[in-house]
């Protein structure tokens, strides 16, 4: 299984995992994110008229939406893969480009798990909810331990971004870079830390710089 | 050269990072800063229906304040005159404050047709030098 996977054609592989992701959001607008839902959470703030409007706009482009999916994930990979590249050469260790980009698709399978899981949560557990309720929810993560209502916006993505889920992750990438040509998972792991972890870093501050630029009084 | 590499990738990300890191420390300062200043009313200066001139000191330290700046042509203002007397045990441990750019007498009249110029807690004021009213 691992053999044939890493023998598979990476076009192919990001093709049916960027699918998999469109039939995914489907399902979860389909479900989750329908119109009652808008029409619960903003009545108190627009008129029905209003929301009825913005609902139509959103439906006549909410295909652009699904053209985002491949685009953000193969910039998300080959961020990832970058940074892996860049730590394999100063290791002296020869990964190909395309096995980190394969590399980094094949670990970011494990974020499924948080969106089934939201999914599920919302459809079995917690019926009664509204957009903040979905908006917020990131579970296992850092910003369970504090006050939303209290917590300036600049750090809600720094905090949802801690989670499980994300050093779940470099586990998983570690895996990976040993099956992909590293002597041992140690190894893999190792690299995985000494430049994803960087990578992340970069990543959550310049989000956060982007957000604290476009709207300087959060 | 992959030597070279090793020290000069670390420094320009460390460099990269740093200048993200001081940008967002010195923007989050100066919006705190602000945040801070809004938190402040601050201070007026408008005459009371006798015609002598008060400013900050009309406010009761220590006491929650609700200041109404309103028209007595206003149809939006009559209504809420009319609710704040009709509501007004809601506001027992409240100051308020009923601001107008009109003449003394007429917002004596008003404050007679809603039956405000007999709360103790509703203070009338005007705002003779147009200093709030934009």
């Amino acid at each position: 299984m691992i053999e044939e996977l890493k023998k598979y054609n990476t076009d192919k592989m990001f093709c049916i995992f960027c699918l998999y992701m469109m039939v995914f959001m489907y399902v979860q607008h389909l479900f989750l994110i329908n119109d009652q839902l808008y029409y619960n959470s903003l009545s108190d703030q627009l008129t029905y008229d209003r929301i009825g409007k913005m609902l139509a706009f959103q439906k006549k482009w909410s295909w652009l939406c699904y053209c985002f999916v491949p685009l953000t994930y193969a910039i998300k990979f080959l961020l990832v893969g970058s940074c892996l590249l860049v730590g394999s050469i100063l290791v002296k260790h020869k990964l190909k480009f395309g096995d980190a980009f394969k590399i980094a698709l094949l670990s970011d399978i494990i974020f499924i798990i948080p969106m089934l899981q939201k999914v599920g949560w919302f459809l079995f557990f917690h019926k009664d909810y509204n957009l903040n309720d979905i908006q917020r929810f990131s579970p296992l993560s850092m910003i369970n331990f504090f006050d939303y209502k209290s917590l300036s916006v600049l750090w809600v993505y720094p905090l949802q971004s801690l989670n499980l889920f994300e050093l779940l992750y470099i586990f998983v990438l570690g895996f990976w870079i040993h099956k992909f040509g590293e002597k041992n998972y140690e190894k893999g792991l190792n690299l995985a830390l000494s430049t994803y972890l960087p990578g992340l870093v970069i990543w959550i501050v310049a989000v956060m710089f982007i957000t604290i630029s476009l709207n300087p009084k959060i | 050269m992959r030597k070279i590499a090793g020290v000069i990738i670390p420094i320009v990300i460390l460099a990269f990072l740093g200048y993200m890191i001081h940008r967002i420390i010195v923007i989050k300062q100066k919006a705190d800063a602000q945040n801070e200043t809004k938190q402040k009313l601050p201070a007026f200066s408008f005459y009371s229906l006798n015609a002598s001139k008060t400013g900050s000191s009309v406010i009761k330290p220590g006491v929650p304040i609700v200041i109404f700046y309103f028209n007595t042509d206003c149809d939006h203002c009559q209504y809420e005159a009319m609710e704040l007397n009709a509501n007004i045990s809601a506001f027992k441990n409240v100051q308020v404050l009923m601001v107008s750019f009109n003449t003394a007498a007429q917002i004596k009249q008003f404050s007679k047709t809603y039956g405000l110029d007999k709360q103790s807690g509703v203070t009338f004021l005007v705002d003779k030098d147009y200093s709030t009213a934009s």
